[in-house]
């Protein structure tokens, strides 16, 4: 269970999240949708704990624990995943280095075995295989030199190897050609069968015809304007904000 | 403008070297020690040290083990290596056909003094394909007050493919300084990849190289620069032939009082000639560094493609890192670029990989290392590139500890 409690944010002085409240179980897939500036972003930046977000309040719970004032990593250790609009590149740093030493501290922090080179080797081709990457895309820098669409697939090719408890997908679909998006959907619908709880942000309904929502949200000023069904992206996508809100 | 040698067919070795010698030591007498006046030393000059500039070490010693490898001791052969495909000389009078045999590069009137200096005029001529690494130790090793002057000139020879690594290793005592002059001359259609990685334990240490570049050669340089009390470095590059192709790369992790001071001039004589010059610098503690370099594009070299980047991390409010790239163009239909950056790292980077389970510590020293690594990359030779990531690894970790 993902728990989002009356959560109340500030950005640079400024109030963007207003107590915005959800339930996630396990297996169930939420869209956040809503028009620039409503905070969808600012949510996601909360969850993960970004630097700039200022005092947040409410609680954030994996099962029981609120995570809340923990650290980004140890945030990352206890199950929470965002796949970022934009991945940050890090030259110089090999790809299959750092997925292992993500995979690693994970293993650390729950007090397990780190797994050596040749194991995780192996580990990782059966995820590339998901996504239909080719190996040589491991040795390459993190991100670095990346296409929109290869950031993107490597994002949800870390999701798949860090295997984590809850997923935020940030705008995932922007930047994806077809073809790419419903690679990337189809990963994404391979965790979800694996009961992983996952939170959709997008402007966009077309993302939602290949990962299917269990509830949609549409988000305003800073808070929860209205809860729906799938059916209420095609609503949206037919009216607009202005005509779902009226 | 650079000085040539005037070495003439018909001179006997001791002669030409006499001559050569002799019109170095003539050019450093006229020109003088270089002040603060002078736009390449505005930041540090030799004054406390010019005794100990004009004083070479004669005949001193080392108290090192031999190692494989070509091995240059305080200026002198001691051991030749067992390379078939390399002649290594001191007979100047069997060189008189290589016609770019410098006294000085043109950034530091200090690279005449061990032209003025040196005891053997080393010549590394490399005749034949040798893809394995050549090792080449350079040891300079003394505790009197003086200098150790190195001479050195490294031939690749037409259509030749070598991977040179040479090790500079200083030992010094307080009054001791260190000057060396490495020349290398890539003839036509050679590759060379060469590696040098700098390593002293104290005091001064000036490093003055010199590359020639004739058509369609290529060569990857990499240096690599660790615990120095003050580097100088002077590089000058000169492209004669067209379509040749020269990498410079360059990374020094500085800390305590270490300073760094690093001058690049180069020269396309030429058009059609593509050189990219990519140094870093990571800086703790209060250590300097600068970076003066300058891309001279000369009418007529149409077709040239240069690019300079200096990059410098701090991690102290004292470390101080200047930065002055600089190109001049006088040709048309060129692509030159040129920067600088001096930052520390970048927030959204570090939470991009404590978003992954990593430290704040974890994750700076990555970025760290990543930083580093797209130097070291470049080089090529597994065991060297592993050796080298290896030491950069120790050095960041150490950092953490400061």
């Amino acid at each position: 269970m993902f728990t989002i409690k009356d959560v109340k944010a500030s950005i640079d002085e400024k109030e963007i999240l207003k107590g915005i409240s959800l339930e996630l179980k396990p297996g169930e897939v939420h869209a956040i949708m809503g028009p620039n500036g409503s905070g969808k972003s600012t949510l996601a930046k909360v969850i993960v704990g970004h630097p700039d977000v200022e005092d947040p309040e409410g609680e954030i719970c994996i099962d029981d624990k609120n995570i809340l004032d923990l650290e980004p990593d140890e945030r990352a250790n206890e199950g929470v995943f965002l796949a970022f609009q934009y991945p940050v590149d890090i030259p110089g740093v090999n790809n299959a280095e750092f997925l292992r030493m993500a995979y690693n501290a994970k293993q650390k922090y729950h007090g397990k075995e780190e797994i050596d080179p040749f194991d995780f080797n192996e580990l990782v081709k059966d995820k590339l295989k998901v996504l239909k990457m080719k190996e040589r895309f491991l040795e390459r820098p993190v991100n670095h030199g990346f296409s929109g669409g290869e950031k993107k697939r490597n994002e949800i090719l870390q999701l798949l190897v860090l295997d984590p408890k809850v997923v935020i997908l940030d705008e995932t679909d922007s930047g994806l050609d077809i073809d790419s998006l419903k690679q990337v959907s189809e990963a994404v619908n391979y965790f979800k069968s694996q009961d992983k709880i996952i939170l959709l942000i997008t402007h966009y309904q077309r993302l939602l015809n290949y990962i299917v929502p269990d509830y949609v949200h549409i988000m305003n000023d800073g808070k929860v304007s209205k809860t729906g069904d799938k059916s209420l992206a095609l609503t949206l996508e037919e009216k607009g904000y202005e005509g779902i809100e009226s | 403008m650079k000085e040539e040698s005037q070495l003439n067919p018909t001179l006997s070795s001791t002669d030409k070297r006499y001559n050569f010698q002799r019109r170095s030591a003539d050019l450093f007498e006229k020109e003088g020690f270089p002040t603060n006046k002078h736009e390449n030393w505005l930041y540090w000059t030799p004054d406390t040290f010019q005794d100990a500039f004009i004083t070479p070490q004669i005949g001193a010693e080392t108290n090192t083990e031999s190692n494989e490898g070509i091995e240059i001791d305080n200026g002198r052969i001691k051991s030749e290596g067992t390379y078939k495909e390399i002649i290594v000389s001191t007979d100047m009078a069997a060189y008189s056909d290589v016609h770019h045999i410098t006294n000085r590069v043109e950034t530091s009137s200090l690279s005449l003094l061990p032209n003025s200096f040196f005891e053997e005029f080393i010549i590394l001529d490399i005749q034949q394909d040798h893809k394995d690494p050549i090792h080449v130790t350079i040891k300079a090793e003394s505790h009197e007050k003086g200098s150790v002057n190195t001479r050195i000139l490294c031939l690749v020879r037409e259509g030749v493919t070598a991977n040179v690594v040479v090790n500079h290793d200083c030992i010094q005592g307080s009054d001791t300084v260190t000057n060396t002059y490495f020349e290398t001359v890539c003839f036509k259609e050679s590759h060379l990849e060469l590696n040098q990685v700098f390593k002293a334990k104290q005091n001064v240490n000036v490093f003055n190289s010199s590359i020639h570049m004739h058509e369609k050669a290529s060569c990857t340089h990499v240096s690599y620069t660790d615990n120095a009390a003050i580097m100088r470095h002077d590089t000058e590059v000169n492209f004669h032939g067209e379509e040749a192709d020269l990498k410079l790369k360059g990374l020094n992790i500085l800390s305590g009082k270490e300073q760094f001071y690093n001058h690049l001039k180069v020269n396309h004589h030429v058009g059609n000639c593509n050189c990219f010059q990519h140094f870093k610098t990571i800086l703790t503690d209060s250590s300097t560094s600068e970076f003066s370099g300058l891309v001279f594009v000369e009418k007529g070299a149409h077709g040239t493609d240069s690019t300079q980047l200096n990059q410098n991390l701090l991690f102290s409010d004292s470390a101080r890192a200047l930065s002055r790239p600089q190109l001049r163009i006088d040709a048309d239909d060129v692509l030159c670029n040129h920067g600088s950056t001096v930052g520390q790292l970048n927030p959204e980077e570090i939470h991009y990989i404590k978003s992954r389970g990593l430290n704040e510590e974890a994750a700076k020293q990555l970025l760290i290392y990543g930083f580093a690594e797209e130097i070291i990359e470049n080089i090529h030779d597994t065991l060297t590139r592993e050796t080298l990531e290896k030491q950069v690894k120790q050095k960041i970790e150490c950092m953490k500890n400061d």
